[in-house]
């Protein structure tokens, strides 16, 4: 018998799902590091629509 | 208020509902977001400027924001489902097409017309009235904030790994792939079917966008909205060229944009999630003042990089929270029979403000050689819109012209 209450447990479960969504930010946050990326800034900012 | 065909949804089919939402928002969000990083690659192949990629993108924005209207209608009296597909086709094909595009026309009306009308059925205005419909209304505004979080993640995650597309397959390549991430859309459709109950002597549609014209508080929204176009496209059009000319280098631009992204995502959520709990009026007040606060930061410190990484997280927090906010204010008030339609004719709004937020602001800076003026103007606009939202009436209006 789990004596944890189901809001926990709930919680518990969900956690790869937050951890696999955290890091593919990260991925992505570093992705904006890349040369590649840094050198066409301006560009990607002003057509992006962010 | 009349209700989707799902007036009792179980839990678990509104959160498939949301997930496949947040999905196609993804999608179209982050294609949308990749357009930048074709003009380098595309523009030595065709011997095209940044003007002609800044009017293709102008052509976009604009048909967006009009085929919003069109696409809400459509998905009011035919269905989400459908206007999803065809929006998905369109959008994916005007992807191809501007793989094939060898003329500034056919730029124009592939990645400009046919990529903008997809745009306009798989986002916000078609999007968010369906996850509305299919969740109680206690749960609206979270479930919106979960689902705009979504479009906000496509914006952040689908531009690095489009640069890694362009790297791996070159840019012809990359736009296949992007036109085949568009299609994905498609079994996702599947699961975001239906429309509004339509009974018999209910509302017409234009007896719905007449009660909400002739109402203040959808002026107060317009306009509002407007104001956060104005700021997302000014600051988005106009922000490198004030950092460069700060003395700042590409990378610190780049750690600015890549903060802004990371911070819509949790804004996004974080504004959906409150909106379930205080008053949505309130906190969208909230949010263009702190959008106001957040340029005052950058008015009067000096521009240094940790300043441009300040400014950055505060505006990605408050970027897209307006988002879910705005449009579960429209379908509160004026309930969900034409939600798509009237939440696309708030959006139209969006777009007027981002049209003028990037033609005036060049416009100022030619006339007065700096961007202190406009920055003047956003502080100044971002305080309106606020107070616009004050006198919204946060309640639900009874239909008028039911027969």
């Amino acid at each position: 018998m789990n004596a944890r209450p189901p809001g926990r447990r709930r919680r518990w479960r969900a956690l790869p799902a937050y951890a696999l969504l955290a890091a593919v930010l990260a991925v992505a946050f570093l992705g904006y590091l890349r040369p590649e990326l840094v050198v066409g800034w301006d560009a990607l900012m002003a057509l992006c629509g962010f | 208020m009349p209700l989707s065909r799902v007036s009792s949804p179980s839990s678990s089919h509104a959160d498939r509902i949301v997930v496949c939402a947040s999905l196609v928002l993804l999608f179209a969000m982050g294609v949308r977001a990749t357009f930048g990083l074709f003009m380098q690659p595309m523009g030595l192949v065709h011997g095209w400027g940044r003007d002609v990629f800044s009017l293709a993108f102008a052509i976009q924005n604009l048909v967006w924001g009009v085929a919003a209207i069109l696409m809400g209608s459509v998905a009011d009296k035919w269905g989400s489902g459908r206007t999803i597909v065809v929006s998905a086709l369109l959008c994916a094909l005007g992807l191809i097409g501007t793989r094939y595009a060898g003329s500034e026309l056919m730029l124009y009306l592939c990645a400009g017309v046919l990529v903008g009308l997809g745009q306009a059925g798989t986002t916000f205005a078609v999007l968010l009235p369906v996850v509305a419909r299919s969740v109680p209304p206690e749960r609206r505004s979270a479930a919106m904030g979960i689902a705009s979080a979504g479009g906000s993640m496509g914006q952040f995650v689908v531009v690095p790994a489009g640069q890694l597309l362009i790297d791996h397959f070159d840019w012809t390549g990359a736009l296949w792939a992007l036109s085949a991430l568009m299609l994905l859309a498609l079994p996702l459709a599947t699961r975001l079917t239906g429309k509004p109950e339509h009974a018999a002597g209910a509302q017409s549609l234009g007896a719905a966008v007449r009660q909400a014209v002739g109402d203040g508080s959808y002026h107060f929204l317009f306009w509002s909205y407007a104001v956060c176009g104005f700021h997302t496209a000014f600051i988005t059009l106009h922000l490198p060229a004030f950092v460069v000319d700060g003395g700042l280098k590409a990378s610190n631009g780049a750690l600015a944009i890549a903060l802004i992204g990371l911070f819509n995502v949790f804004g996004s959520y974080w504004a959906g999630r409150m909106g379930g709990r205080h008053s949505k009026k309130h906190l969208l007040a909230l949010l263009y003042a702190t959008r106001s606060a957040a340029i005052l930061l950058l008015i009067f410190l000096p521009l240094t990089p940790a300043v441009l990484y300040a400014f950055s997280a505060l505006m990605g927090l408050v970027w897209l929270g307006t988002v879910p906010l705005t449009t579960a204010l429209v379908g509160h008030i004026y309930g969900m029979r034409y939600a798509a339609t009237l939440t696309g004719i708030v959006f139209f709004g969006h777009q007027i403000g981002s049209f003028v937020g990037v033609w005036l602001g060049g416009k100022l800076y030619v006339a007065t050689g700096s961007y202190d003026v406009v920055w003047w103007l956003s502080v100044a606009l971002g305080l309106a819109a606020a107070a616009l939202c004050l006198p919204v009436r946060e309640r639900a209006l009874a239909p008028a012209g039911a027969a």
